[in-house]
């Protein structure tokens, strides 16, 4: 029999089940043969069965479900990419209108569209010579337009103070986005609508 | 092992079927919904295995299924668990140890008569067996002859349930409360991996150090330490508030 009293630390160990065979036959005889051990033994297992009691930690809250980009969790656009998409329609039927106006004024206009010189502020003279030939009926519709959209093309890239293209232009800026708003939804390339070459070649060329 | 229960042990004529196993072994009443509630869920840098198990280890949970069948093995496996676990138990009433652990083996004993009599549906240990040996604790206690024991030796399963379920003192209750309050707040202070290491073993009552140093992740040696110095503090803390 050991004459030696446990310690705290074997008294936990033992309660836990942590001592190995040796040490814990060793302490399990000196127990019972010491009553001061025995007691704080037994208290030692009461405060291990309070611990048993003890409530389980606050459960963690669950992971926030990350909300899904916007396309994803909501499958009708918001309002204001809805207003947007409104205002681009106006625009585009604004636009396009502009560019009916521009070809069929180029069409009609024996020089194939404004020369080089007119792009200044025209001269009432100049003005009522390019009413009274506008009213010649035209007779090279197809090669004008090519041949007016080829002299824009050469267009430099300084001011271009006519009003008529700078007005095309400006609208026509709406036009491109449009389409390339279309055409990032549909997939579709700018390219493919006749009426994006128009807008994009003159924007490129006679842009501010 | 006593002799008899080594008798009791050995291989049956027949073993019956199957019957369902327990979804999770318990230290006491509310052992089995604490380990289901206390799933934290968080991936803890230290120790980094902190997941609640959410079903017994296959070998615990073919050990029991085993042993409701009848299989000897798996009985001696399960006693050599929780044997320890039910002496503690029972030291904790004020039985001094030599008895403590005769009312182990007979606690044994009776779970497994009844298993073999085909009253025991299910097996959570190791609850079953805590609140078996308690009530044999308070039986001991109240009779000095064993032949009155014998008498009520069929009754013992449903009245150790009916007394684990009676109702505790009003003031003893609020002592508790006060008690486990005090313990929470003391355990709160602990520095936060220690505290986890300790909760995961206080709610895994099943698994051995073997198996909870694997799940931690850390050495057994190791868990035990952090186990002791985590009960010091709240020991410590608890001795303060008391008078």
């Amino acid at each position: 029999m050991s004459t030696r009293h446990i310690t705290d630390e074997e008294r936990a160990l033992y309660v836990i089940d942590g001592l190995a065979s040796p040490a814990r036959e060793q302490l399990e005889q000196h127990v019972m043969s010491c009553p001061d051990c025995a007691a704080a033994l037994a208290d030692e297992a009461r405060f291990e069965l309070l611990l048993h009691e003890l409530p389980p930690p606050p459960v963690a809250a669950p992971a926030p479900v990350v909300a899904l980009p916007q396309p994803f969790a909501d499958p009708e656009p918001p309002p204001l990419r809805a207003s947007m998409r409104r205002r681009w329609e106006v625009r585009s039927v604004w636009a396009l209108a502009a560019a009916a106006a521009l070809l069929f004024w180029v069409k009609l206009s024996p020089n194939g569209g404004p020369s080089p010189a007119r792009r200044t502020a025209p001269e009432p003279h100049d003005a009522i010579v390019a009413a009274e030939q506008s009213l010649t009926p035209p007779s090279q519709g197809p090669e004008l337009l090519a041949c007016n959209l080829e002299t824009a093309s050469q267009c430099s890239w300084g001011p271009a103070p006519g009003a008529l293209v700078g007005s095309v232009s400006l609208i026509s800026l709406p036009i491109a986005e449009m389409e390339l708003d279309n055409a990032s939804e549909s997939g579709s390339s700018v390219c493919d609508a006749p009426e994006a070459v128009a807008c994009s070649g003159r924007s490129q060329t006679c842009g501010p | 092992m006593s002799r008899t229960l080594a008798l009791l042990l050995s291989p049956g004529p027949a073993v019956p079927p199957a019957l369902p196993v327990s979804p999770w072994p318990g230290s006491g009443s509310r052992a089995a919904d604490q380990t289901l509630a206390r799933g934290d869920g968080q991936a803890a840098a230290s120790p980094p295995a902190l997941a609640v198990l959410p079903a017994p280890p296959p070998d615990e949970a073919a050990l029991r299924c085993a042993a409701l069948a009848g299989d000897a093995a798996s009985w001696s496996a399960l006693i050599a668990r929780y044997n320890h676990k039910v002496v503690v138990s029972v030291l904790a009433r004020g039985v001094p140890l030599e008895r403590a652990k005769e009312i182990a083996q007979e606690t044994w004993l009776r779970l497994i008569e009844n298993q073999r009599a085909g009253r025991l549906q299910e097996l959570v240990l190791p609850g079953l067996a805590i609140v078996q040996a308690g009530y044999l604790a308070a039986n001991a206690r109240r009779s000095a002859s064993r032949d009155e024991r014998a008498q009520d030796e069929r009754a013992h399963t449903v009245a150790a349930a009916a007394h684990a379920a009676a109702p505790v003192p009003p003031e003893e209750h609020a002592i508790g409360r006060q008690r486990l309050a005090q313990l929470e707040r003391a355990l709160a202070t602990c520095p936060t991996g220690a505290r986890r290491v300790f909760e995961f073993v206080y709610a895994h009552p099943e698994l051995t150090y073997d198996e909870l140093a694997r799940e931690l992740q850390l050495s057994a040696q190791r868990v035990k330490q952090i186990v002791c110095e985590v009960r010091k503090r709240l020991r410590a803390a608890l001795l303060e508030c008391e008078p």
